[in-house]
Protein backbone atom coordinates (compact mmCIF):
# COMPACT_ATOMS: atom_id res chain seq x y z
CA UNK A 1 0.00 0.00 0.00
CA UNK A 2 1.72 3.20 -0.78
CA UNK A 3 1.96 5.93 1.33
CA UNK A 4 0.84 10.25 0.50
CA UNK A 5 3.98 12.23 2.33
CA UNK A 6 3.54 16.08 1.85
CA UNK A 7 6.67 18.62 2.76
CA UNK A 8 6.23 22.13 3.51
CA UNK A 9 8.87 25.15 2.67
CA UNK A 10 9.20 27.85 5.44
CA UNK A 11 11.14 30.74 4.31
CA UNK A 12 11.80 29.21 1.29
CA UNK A 13 12.80 31.05 -1.56
CA UNK A 14 10.22 30.66 -4.17
CA UNK A 15 13.34 29.43 -6.89
CA UNK A 16 14.18 26.84 -4.46
CA UNK A 17 10.95 25.84 -3.76
CA UNK A 18 10.15 25.28 -7.57
CA UNK A 19 13.27 23.06 -7.65
CA UNK A 20 12.24 20.91 -4.98
CA UNK A 21 8.92 20.31 -6.53
CA UNK A 22 9.79 19.55 -9.20
CA UNK A 23 12.29 16.89 -7.57
CA UNK A 24 9.74 15.47 -5.73
CA UNK A 25 8.56 14.34 -8.86
CA UNK A 26 11.78 12.46 -9.53
CA UNK A 27 11.61 10.64 -5.98
CA UNK A 28 8.06 9.41 -6.49
CA UNK A 29 9.03 7.75 -9.39
CA UNK A 30 11.88 6.34 -7.80
CA UNK A 31 9.97 5.36 -4.77
CA UNK A 32 6.66 4.92 -6.14
CA UNK A 33 5.49 6.72 -2.77
CA UNK A 34 3.00 9.99 -3.73
CA UNK A 35 4.20 13.00 -2.52
CA UNK A 36 2.89 16.49 -2.08
CA UNK A 37 4.68 19.76 -1.98
CA UNK A 38 2.34 22.26 0.39
CA UNK A 39 2.79 24.61 3.01
CA UNK A 40 1.13 23.31 5.22
CA UNK A 41 1.41 22.84 8.87
CA UNK A 42 0.01 19.00 8.89
CA UNK A 43 3.32 17.83 6.73
CA UNK A 44 5.78 15.06 7.22
CA UNK A 45 8.56 17.34 6.71
CA UNK A 46 9.49 20.98 7.08
CA UNK A 47 11.90 22.48 4.85
CA UNK A 48 13.36 25.74 6.75
CA UNK A 49 15.98 28.21 5.49
CA UNK A 50 17.28 29.47 8.32
CA UNK A 51 19.39 31.90 6.73
CA UNK A 52 16.60 34.62 8.15
CA UNK A 53 16.07 35.43 11.46
CA UNK A 54 12.06 33.86 11.77
CA UNK A 55 13.38 30.53 9.55
CA UNK A 56 16.01 30.53 12.45
CA UNK A 57 13.33 30.91 15.09
CA UNK A 58 11.09 28.47 13.98
CA UNK A 59 13.95 25.56 13.19
CA UNK A 60 15.19 25.93 16.64
CA UNK A 61 11.18 25.60 17.90
CA UNK A 62 10.30 23.12 15.83
CA UNK A 63 13.30 21.33 16.70
CA UNK A 64 11.91 20.62 20.20
CA UNK A 65 8.83 19.57 19.38
CA UNK A 66 7.99 16.15 19.22
CA UNK A 67 5.33 15.34 17.33
CA UNK A 68 5.18 17.93 14.46
CA UNK A 69 7.12 18.00 11.14
CA UNK A 70 10.14 16.77 10.69
CA UNK A 71 12.60 19.42 10.18
CA UNK A 72 15.41 20.22 7.67
CA UNK A 73 17.64 23.10 7.86
CA UNK A 74 18.50 24.57 4.37
CA UNK A 75 21.11 27.36 4.67
CA UNK A 76 24.02 28.73 2.90
CA UNK A 77 26.45 27.91 5.96
CA UNK A 78 28.42 24.90 5.14
CA UNK A 79 29.24 24.56 9.10
CA UNK A 80 25.72 24.83 10.57
CA UNK A 81 25.10 21.76 13.18
CA UNK A 82 21.93 20.09 12.31
CA UNK A 83 20.72 16.38 11.83
CA UNK A 84 18.92 16.92 8.68
CA UNK A 85 20.60 19.73 6.59
CA UNK A 86 20.71 20.85 3.00
CA UNK A 87 22.73 23.58 1.43
CA UNK A 88 22.05 26.36 -1.19
CA UNK A 89 22.58 26.37 -4.13
CA UNK A 90 20.41 23.26 -3.55
CA UNK A 91 22.17 19.96 -5.27
CA UNK A 92 19.39 17.35 -6.58
CA UNK A 93 21.43 14.59 -5.40
CA UNK A 94 21.73 16.30 -1.45
CA UNK A 95 17.58 16.59 -1.80
CA UNK A 96 16.76 13.56 -2.50
CA UNK A 97 19.53 12.06 -0.19
CA UNK A 98 18.09 13.82 2.32
CA UNK A 99 14.28 13.12 1.89
CA UNK A 100 15.41 9.44 1.82
CA UNK A 101 17.68 10.21 5.32
CA UNK A 102 14.33 11.41 6.67
CA UNK A 103 12.38 8.49 5.84
CA UNK A 104 15.05 5.85 6.88
CA UNK A 105 14.58 7.38 10.22
CA UNK A 106 11.23 8.18 10.63
CA UNK A 107 9.12 5.48 9.19
CA UNK A 108 5.78 6.40 11.22
CA UNK A 109 5.59 9.43 8.66
CA UNK A 110 3.22 9.91 6.06
CA UNK A 111 -0.24 8.25 5.53
CA UNK A 112 -1.55 5.41 3.88
CA UNK A 113 -3.77 5.69 1.26
CA UNK A 114 -7.16 3.80 0.67
CA UNK A 115 -6.62 2.97 4.89
CA UNK A 116 -10.11 2.10 6.90
CA UNK A 117 -11.83 4.95 7.72
CA UNK A 118 -10.99 4.59 11.52
CA UNK A 119 -7.81 4.54 10.98
CA UNK A 120 -8.43 8.46 9.14
CA UNK A 121 -10.40 9.64 11.93
CA UNK A 122 -7.08 8.55 14.16
CA UNK A 123 -4.96 10.52 11.69
CA UNK A 124 -7.12 13.55 11.25
CA UNK A 125 -7.14 14.17 14.73
CA UNK A 126 -3.89 14.14 15.23
CA UNK A 127 -2.99 16.21 12.25
CA UNK A 128 -5.68 18.71 13.66
CA UNK A 129 -3.84 18.89 16.90
CA UNK A 130 -0.01 19.44 15.01
CA UNK A 131 -2.14 21.77 12.66
CA UNK A 132 -3.09 23.80 15.65
CA UNK A 133 -0.08 24.29 17.14
CA UNK A 134 2.05 24.24 13.96
CA UNK A 135 -0.59 27.39 12.90
CA UNK A 136 0.53 29.62 16.45
CA UNK A 137 3.98 29.30 15.37
CA UNK A 138 3.66 30.21 11.78
CA UNK A 139 1.50 33.20 13.43
CA UNK A 140 3.70 33.86 16.02
CA UNK A 141 6.74 34.49 13.96
CA UNK A 142 4.95 35.78 11.28
CA UNK A 143 5.86 39.73 10.71
CA UNK A 144 4.49 42.75 8.25
CA UNK A 145 6.57 42.83 5.01
CA UNK A 146 8.50 45.94 3.74
CA UNK A 147 8.78 46.99 0.43
CA UNK A 148 12.06 47.36 -0.07
CA UNK A 149 14.55 46.31 -3.44
CA UNK A 150 17.19 44.63 -2.57
CA UNK A 151 20.23 45.24 -5.10
CA UNK A 152 22.45 42.27 -6.60
CA UNK A 153 25.14 41.34 -4.29
CA UNK A 154 26.32 38.53 -6.73
CA UNK A 155 26.81 38.08 -10.14
CA UNK A 156 25.13 35.01 -11.46
CA UNK A 157 24.92 33.56 -14.96
CA UNK A 158 22.24 35.87 -16.49
CA UNK A 159 24.73 38.77 -15.61
CA UNK A 160 27.25 37.03 -16.96
CA UNK A 161 24.96 36.18 -20.12
CA UNK A 162 24.07 39.79 -19.95
CA UNK A 163 27.20 41.24 -20.49
CA UNK A 164 28.19 39.50 -23.19
CA UNK A 165 25.52 38.57 -25.31
CA UNK A 166 27.36 40.05 -28.36
CA UNK A 167 27.17 38.03 -32.06
CA UNK A 168 31.29 38.38 -31.61
CA UNK A 169 31.52 37.02 -28.43
CA UNK A 170 33.37 33.64 -28.87
CA UNK A 171 31.48 30.46 -28.14
CA UNK A 172 31.30 29.29 -24.48
CA UNK A 173 31.17 26.24 -22.60
CA UNK A 174 29.20 26.45 -19.04
CA UNK A 175 30.15 24.28 -15.92
CA UNK A 176 29.14 23.89 -12.51
CA UNK A 177 29.14 20.94 -9.84
CA UNK A 178 27.54 18.34 -12.66
CA UNK A 179 25.96 20.89 -15.36
CA UNK A 180 27.47 21.56 -18.62
CA UNK A 181 26.07 23.92 -21.28
CA UNK A 182 27.00 25.60 -24.14
CA UNK A 183 26.62 29.14 -25.62
CA UNK A 184 27.04 30.39 -29.24
CA UNK A 185 26.63 33.79 -29.18
CA UNK A 186 26.83 34.46 -33.24
CA UNK A 187 24.00 32.21 -33.94
CA UNK A 188 22.03 33.11 -30.27
CA UNK A 189 21.70 29.36 -29.38
CA UNK A 190 22.64 27.58 -26.33
CA UNK A 191 22.83 23.55 -26.24
CA UNK A 192 21.92 21.68 -22.76
CA UNK A 193 21.25 18.55 -22.21
CA UNK A 194 18.89 18.97 -19.40
CA UNK A 195 15.73 20.75 -18.51
CA UNK A 196 15.90 24.17 -17.52
CA UNK A 197 14.36 23.54 -14.37
CA UNK A 198 17.51 22.17 -13.64
CA UNK A 199 19.61 24.51 -14.10
CA UNK A 200 18.38 26.18 -11.28
CA UNK A 201 21.31 25.59 -9.46
CA UNK A 202 23.69 27.20 -11.79
CA UNK A 203 21.64 29.82 -12.13
CA UNK A 204 21.48 30.53 -8.40
CA UNK A 205 25.81 29.79 -8.23
CA UNK A 206 28.04 32.88 -7.56
CA UNK A 207 29.63 33.34 -11.41
CA UNK A 208 32.89 33.34 -9.51
CA UNK A 209 32.29 29.74 -8.81
CA UNK A 210 31.18 29.03 -12.47
CA UNK A 211 33.90 27.86 -14.97
CA UNK A 212 33.68 29.65 -18.16
CA UNK A 213 36.04 28.39 -21.18
CA UNK A 214 35.85 29.88 -24.66
CA UNK A 215 34.83 26.64 -27.18
CA UNK A 216 37.00 26.11 -30.22
CA UNK A 217 35.13 25.97 -33.53
CA UNK A 218 35.37 22.22 -33.93
CA UNK A 219 34.39 21.59 -29.87
CA UNK A 220 31.35 23.80 -30.94
CA UNK A 221 30.60 21.75 -34.21
CA UNK A 222 30.73 18.64 -32.20
CA UNK A 223 28.36 19.83 -29.34
CA UNK A 224 25.72 21.31 -32.50
CA UNK A 225 25.71 17.64 -33.53
CA UNK A 226 24.88 15.65 -30.43
CA UNK A 227 22.55 18.31 -29.26
CA UNK A 228 19.64 20.54 -30.29
CA UNK A 229 20.47 23.73 -30.00
CA UNK A 230 17.20 26.60 -28.15
CA UNK A 231 17.43 30.39 -28.60
CA UNK A 232 19.42 31.87 -26.05
CA UNK A 233 16.94 34.53 -25.14
CA UNK A 234 15.22 31.04 -23.50
CA UNK A 235 18.31 30.71 -21.32
CA UNK A 236 18.37 34.06 -20.53
CA UNK A 237 15.19 34.32 -19.69
CA UNK A 238 14.62 31.55 -17.46
CA UNK A 239 17.75 31.80 -15.90
CA UNK A 240 16.71 35.33 -14.48
CA UNK A 241 13.82 33.81 -13.19
CA UNK A 242 15.65 30.82 -11.42
CA UNK A 243 18.65 33.17 -9.90
CA UNK A 244 17.09 36.22 -8.92
CA UNK A 245 16.00 36.39 -5.96
CA UNK A 246 13.84 39.76 -6.21
CA UNK A 247 16.92 42.08 -7.04
CA UNK A 248 15.76 44.83 -8.91
CA UNK A 249 18.78 45.62 -11.80
CA UNK A 250 20.21 48.64 -10.92
CA UNK A 251 18.80 51.09 -13.32
CA UNK A 252 15.15 51.02 -12.06
CA UNK A 253 13.96 52.55 -8.75
CA UNK A 254 10.17 52.34 -6.55
CA UNK A 255 9.25 54.92 -8.95
CA UNK A 256 10.12 53.32 -12.51
CA UNK A 257 7.00 52.71 -14.58
CA UNK A 258 7.22 49.04 -16.55
CA UNK A 259 4.96 48.44 -19.20
CA UNK A 260 5.41 44.95 -21.46
CA UNK A 261 5.34 45.81 -24.89
CA UNK A 262 4.89 42.12 -25.73
CA UNK A 263 3.39 39.04 -24.65
CA UNK A 264 6.32 36.20 -23.98
CA UNK A 265 5.68 33.11 -25.50
CA UNK A 266 3.86 30.55 -22.77
CA UNK A 267 5.83 28.23 -24.06
CA UNK A 268 9.12 29.82 -21.96
CA UNK A 269 7.30 28.75 -18.68
CA UNK A 270 6.21 25.35 -19.79
CA UNK A 271 8.29 24.04 -17.21
CA UNK A 272 7.99 26.03 -14.45
CA UNK A 273 4.81 24.36 -11.34
CA UNK A 274 1.40 25.36 -12.28
CA UNK A 275 0.86 27.90 -9.62
CA UNK A 276 4.66 30.02 -11.19
CA UNK A 277 3.04 30.23 -14.79
CA UNK A 278 -0.26 31.25 -13.18
CA UNK A 279 1.55 34.33 -11.58
CA UNK A 280 3.57 34.85 -15.16
CA UNK A 281 0.44 35.12 -16.83
CA UNK A 282 -1.62 37.18 -14.35
CA UNK A 283 1.58 39.98 -14.45
CA UNK A 284 1.77 39.90 -18.16
CA UNK A 285 -2.03 40.24 -18.40
CA UNK A 286 -1.48 43.11 -16.51
CA UNK A 287 1.72 44.46 -17.97
CA UNK A 288 0.66 44.82 -21.41
CA UNK A 289 -1.99 46.91 -20.47
CA UNK A 290 -0.25 49.64 -19.47
CA UNK A 291 2.71 51.43 -17.30
CA UNK A 292 2.81 50.35 -13.42
CA UNK A 293 5.28 50.47 -10.70
CA UNK A 294 6.40 47.55 -9.44
CA UNK A 295 4.84 48.01 -5.75
CA UNK A 296 1.27 48.78 -7.96
CA UNK A 297 1.46 45.31 -10.21
CA UNK A 298 2.62 43.77 -7.16
CA UNK A 299 -0.70 44.70 -5.50
CA UNK A 300 -3.03 44.74 -8.58
CA UNK A 301 -2.23 41.21 -9.40
CA UNK A 302 -2.01 39.65 -5.89
CA UNK A 303 1.78 38.72 -6.61
CA UNK A 304 4.37 38.99 -4.70
CA UNK A 305 6.83 41.50 -4.66
CA UNK A 306 10.27 39.63 -5.44
CA UNK A 307 8.36 37.18 -8.11
CA UNK A 308 7.46 40.60 -9.69
CA UNK A 309 11.02 42.07 -9.17
CA UNK A 310 12.39 38.74 -10.91
CA UNK A 311 9.94 38.69 -13.77
CA UNK A 312 9.96 42.57 -14.25
CA UNK A 313 14.04 41.55 -15.02
CA UNK A 314 13.70 38.90 -17.04
CA UNK A 315 11.45 41.05 -19.72
CA UNK A 316 13.78 43.45 -19.35
CA UNK A 317 16.71 41.46 -19.98
CA UNK A 318 15.18 39.92 -23.36
CA UNK A 319 14.22 43.19 -24.69
CA UNK A 320 10.44 42.72 -23.81
CA UNK A 321 9.85 45.83 -21.67
CA UNK A 322 8.72 48.96 -23.06
CA UNK A 323 12.02 51.94 -21.99
CA UNK A 324 10.04 55.06 -23.37
CA UNK A 325 9.35 57.25 -20.39
CA UNK A 326 5.63 57.11 -19.67
CA UNK A 327 2.90 58.89 -17.64
CA UNK A 328 1.50 56.00 -15.22
CA UNK A 329 -1.44 54.80 -16.75
CA UNK A 330 -3.87 53.68 -13.89
CA UNK A 331 -5.19 50.01 -15.26
CA UNK A 332 -8.65 49.33 -15.39
CA UNK A 333 -9.70 46.99 -11.90
CA UNK A 334 -11.90 44.36 -12.22
CA UNK A 335 -15.42 45.99 -11.59
CA UNK A 336 -18.51 44.10 -10.14
CA UNK A 337 -19.97 43.05 -13.87
CA UNK A 338 -16.93 41.42 -14.83
CA UNK A 339 -17.10 38.96 -11.40
CA UNK A 340 -19.17 36.78 -12.95
CA UNK A 341 -17.09 36.27 -16.44
CA UNK A 342 -13.73 36.26 -13.69
CA UNK A 343 -15.50 33.26 -11.87
CA UNK A 344 -16.76 31.48 -14.78
CA UNK A 345 -12.80 31.57 -15.79
CA UNK A 346 -11.92 29.95 -12.11
CA UNK A 347 -14.50 27.22 -13.05
CA UNK A 348 -13.18 26.77 -16.35
CA UNK A 349 -9.89 25.96 -14.45
CA UNK A 350 -10.75 23.97 -12.34
CA UNK A 351 -12.41 21.74 -14.71
CA UNK A 352 -9.32 21.56 -16.96
CA UNK A 353 -6.69 21.18 -13.72
CA UNK A 354 -5.42 24.48 -15.05
CA UNK A 355 -5.89 25.90 -11.56
CA UNK A 356 -3.62 25.24 -8.72
CA UNK A 357 -3.36 26.84 -4.84
CA UNK A 358 -1.76 29.71 -4.96
CA UNK A 359 0.72 29.98 -2.30
CA UNK B 1 -28.70 33.28 -18.22
CA UNK B 2 -26.14 34.87 -20.65
CA UNK B 3 -24.50 32.47 -23.14
CA UNK B 4 -21.04 32.33 -22.69
CA UNK B 5 -18.53 31.68 -25.46
CA UNK B 6 -15.23 31.64 -26.83
CA UNK B 7 -14.89 32.15 -31.03
CA UNK B 8 -12.12 30.16 -32.97
CA UNK B 9 -11.45 31.84 -35.98
CA UNK B 10 -8.50 31.20 -38.53
CA UNK B 11 -7.29 29.98 -41.70
CA UNK B 12 -8.99 27.14 -43.49
CA UNK B 13 -6.80 24.18 -42.47
CA UNK B 14 -5.10 25.29 -39.63
CA UNK B 15 -7.14 22.99 -36.94
CA UNK B 16 -10.10 24.86 -35.76
CA UNK B 17 -12.64 22.17 -35.43
CA UNK B 18 -9.87 19.92 -33.94
CA UNK B 19 -8.95 22.49 -31.12
CA UNK B 20 -12.77 22.58 -30.48
CA UNK B 21 -12.79 18.80 -30.23
CA UNK B 22 -10.53 18.91 -28.20
CA UNK B 23 -11.82 20.42 -25.47
CA UNK B 24 -15.51 20.20 -26.09
CA UNK B 25 -17.50 17.66 -24.03
CA UNK B 26 -19.32 15.80 -26.97
CA UNK B 27 -17.88 15.87 -30.08
CA UNK B 28 -18.53 18.73 -31.86
CA UNK B 29 -21.40 19.26 -34.37
CA UNK B 30 -19.57 20.05 -37.93
CA UNK B 31 -20.86 21.71 -40.71
CA UNK B 32 -18.70 20.66 -43.39
CA UNK B 33 -18.23 20.29 -46.82
CA UNK B 34 -16.10 18.78 -49.70
CA UNK B 35 -13.57 21.44 -50.61
CA UNK B 36 -14.04 22.61 -54.48
CA UNK B 37 -11.31 25.51 -54.43
CA UNK B 38 -7.70 25.82 -54.42
CA UNK B 39 -7.92 24.28 -50.48
CA UNK B 40 -8.61 20.48 -52.45
CA UNK B 41 -4.67 20.13 -52.49
CA UNK B 42 -4.78 20.49 -48.31
CA UNK B 43 -8.06 19.32 -47.08
CA UNK B 44 -10.91 17.25 -48.36
CA UNK B 45 -13.66 18.79 -46.27
CA UNK B 46 -13.96 22.21 -44.86
CA UNK B 47 -16.40 24.09 -42.53
CA UNK B 48 -19.14 26.03 -44.41
CA UNK B 49 -21.09 27.16 -41.66
CA UNK B 50 -19.60 27.07 -38.15
CA UNK B 51 -18.31 24.37 -35.65
CA UNK B 52 -19.82 24.19 -32.21
CA UNK B 53 -18.48 22.51 -29.11
CA UNK B 54 -19.75 22.99 -25.62
CA UNK B 55 -18.43 22.69 -22.16
CA UNK B 56 -20.36 21.92 -18.79
CA UNK B 57 -19.14 23.14 -15.89
CA UNK B 58 -19.91 22.72 -12.36
CA UNK B 59 -23.90 23.67 -11.96
CA UNK B 60 -24.99 23.07 -15.04
CA UNK B 61 -22.89 26.48 -16.96
CA UNK B 62 -22.01 25.92 -20.12
CA UNK B 63 -19.75 27.47 -22.41
CA UNK B 64 -20.40 27.10 -26.38
CA UNK B 65 -17.44 26.82 -28.49
CA UNK B 66 -17.90 28.57 -31.83
CA UNK B 67 -15.65 28.09 -34.75
CA UNK B 68 -15.97 30.07 -37.81
CA UNK B 69 -15.95 29.48 -41.44
CA UNK B 70 -12.18 29.79 -42.41
CA UNK B 71 -12.64 30.74 -46.19
CA UNK B 72 -12.94 34.35 -46.64
CA UNK B 73 -16.13 34.16 -48.75
CA UNK B 74 -17.68 32.75 -45.46
CA UNK B 75 -16.97 35.89 -43.57
CA UNK B 76 -20.58 37.45 -43.56
CA UNK B 77 -20.99 34.39 -40.96
CA UNK B 78 -18.02 36.26 -38.62
CA UNK B 79 -20.23 39.16 -37.24
CA UNK B 80 -22.94 36.73 -36.63
CA UNK B 81 -20.40 34.33 -34.92
CA UNK B 82 -18.72 36.56 -32.51
CA UNK B 83 -21.84 38.87 -31.24
CA UNK B 84 -21.46 38.50 -27.50
CA UNK B 85 -18.70 36.65 -27.49
CA UNK B 86 -16.04 36.53 -24.42
CA UNK B 87 -12.39 36.05 -26.78
CA UNK B 88 -11.24 35.57 -29.80
CA UNK B 89 -8.79 32.59 -30.49
CA UNK B 90 -7.03 33.29 -33.83
CA UNK B 91 -5.24 29.85 -35.47
CA UNK B 92 -3.20 30.15 -38.17
CA UNK B 93 -1.35 27.57 -40.50
CA UNK B 94 2.67 28.59 -40.40
CA UNK B 95 3.12 26.25 -43.33
CA UNK B 96 1.01 28.93 -45.74
CA UNK B 97 2.25 31.44 -48.23
CA UNK B 98 2.09 34.05 -46.23
CA UNK B 99 0.55 33.50 -42.98
CA UNK B 100 1.20 37.17 -41.86
CA UNK B 101 -1.11 38.57 -44.42
CA UNK B 102 -3.60 35.58 -43.40
CA UNK B 103 -2.97 37.51 -39.33
CA UNK B 104 -4.23 40.67 -40.71
CA UNK B 105 -7.26 39.54 -42.44
CA UNK B 106 -8.39 38.27 -38.97
CA UNK B 107 -6.97 41.34 -37.21
CA UNK B 108 -8.59 44.30 -39.47
CA UNK B 109 -12.02 41.51 -39.53
CA UNK B 110 -12.44 41.42 -35.72
CA UNK B 111 -10.52 44.44 -34.83
CA UNK B 112 -13.49 45.73 -33.15
CA UNK B 113 -14.20 42.26 -31.07
CA UNK B 114 -10.44 42.53 -30.04
CA UNK B 115 -10.57 45.70 -29.08
CA UNK B 116 -13.59 45.27 -26.91
CA UNK B 117 -12.36 41.59 -25.81
CA UNK B 118 -8.85 40.26 -26.19
CA UNK B 119 -7.60 37.64 -28.56
CA UNK B 120 -4.76 34.65 -28.54
CA UNK B 121 -3.09 33.42 -31.52
CA UNK B 122 -2.13 30.20 -32.30
CA UNK B 123 0.53 29.15 -34.90
CA UNK B 124 -0.18 25.91 -36.12
CA UNK B 125 1.56 23.17 -38.39
CA UNK B 126 5.22 24.86 -37.78
CA UNK B 127 6.89 21.24 -37.74
CA UNK B 128 5.67 20.70 -41.88
CA UNK B 129 7.42 22.18 -45.00
CA UNK B 130 6.54 25.71 -44.95
CA UNK B 131 6.07 27.92 -48.60
CA UNK B 132 7.93 30.72 -46.60
CA UNK B 133 10.52 31.86 -44.17
CA UNK B 134 8.93 32.91 -41.07
CA UNK B 135 9.76 32.29 -37.78
CA UNK B 136 7.83 33.55 -34.36
CA UNK B 137 9.35 36.46 -34.12
CA UNK B 138 8.43 37.71 -37.06
CA UNK B 139 4.67 37.82 -35.76
CA UNK B 140 5.60 39.13 -32.67
CA UNK B 141 7.13 42.31 -34.86
CA UNK B 142 4.00 42.67 -37.15
CA UNK B 143 2.07 42.52 -33.78
CA UNK B 144 4.39 45.24 -32.56
CA UNK B 145 4.36 47.16 -35.32
CA UNK B 146 0.24 47.14 -34.96
CA UNK B 147 0.62 48.19 -31.66
CA UNK B 148 -0.91 45.21 -29.72
CA UNK B 149 0.51 42.84 -27.18
CA UNK B 150 -1.47 39.65 -27.77
CA UNK B 151 -0.15 36.27 -27.16
CA UNK B 152 1.43 34.14 -30.24
CA UNK B 153 1.83 30.19 -29.65
CA UNK B 154 3.02 27.42 -31.30
CA UNK B 155 0.46 25.11 -30.99
CA UNK B 156 -0.55 21.46 -31.85
CA UNK B 157 -4.32 21.56 -31.82
CA UNK B 158 -3.82 17.56 -31.47
CA UNK B 159 -2.63 18.07 -28.36
CA UNK B 160 -5.58 18.82 -25.57
CA UNK B 161 -2.79 20.71 -22.98
CA UNK B 162 -1.62 22.75 -25.91
CA UNK B 163 -5.39 24.00 -26.72
CA UNK B 164 -5.89 24.45 -23.38
CA UNK B 165 -2.85 26.85 -23.14
CA UNK B 166 -4.39 29.27 -25.56
CA UNK B 167 -7.46 29.09 -23.56
CA UNK B 168 -5.77 30.26 -20.37
CA UNK B 169 -3.43 32.50 -21.88
CA UNK B 170 -6.82 34.46 -23.47
CA UNK B 171 -8.64 34.35 -19.67
CA UNK B 172 -5.72 35.92 -18.36
CA UNK B 173 -5.67 38.91 -20.77
CA UNK B 174 -9.56 39.03 -20.21
CA UNK B 175 -9.27 39.02 -16.39
CA UNK B 176 -7.62 42.52 -16.62
CA UNK B 177 -9.66 43.62 -19.80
Amino acid sequence: MSKLYVIAPFFVDEKDAVLMEFLLTLIEKQTGENWKFDQISTADIAIIDVDGVEGKAMYNKMIQQTDGPVPVMLTENVSAEAEFKLFTPIRSADFIAVVKAVLAKHDDLGVKEGIEESQVSETQEFDTERAVKASHLIDELSSPVNITFKRPEIKRLYNYLLENNNVATPAVKITYREFELFVDYATQQFYCDHKVMLLSTLCKADINNVVIQSLPVKGLQKVKNNIIGRPLCELIWNSVLLGGSGELIEKFNAESLFHLKRWPNPKLMKEFPKFIRQKYMALTAFMVKGSSTIADISRQTNVQLDTVVDFVNACFSVGYLDMQPEKAQIVKKSVPARKERNSLFGKIRSKFGLREEVR
Amino acid sequence: MSEFKFIFTGTPGAGKTTAIGAISDQPPVVTDASTTDDLKETKDVTTVAMDFGEITLDEGVKVHLYGTPGQERFRFMWDIIVKGGLGLIILLDHSRANPIEDLDIYLDNFSGFIEETGAVIGITRMDVESLNELDLEDYYTHLEGRGLALPVIPTDVRDRDEVLMLLDSLMAMLEYN
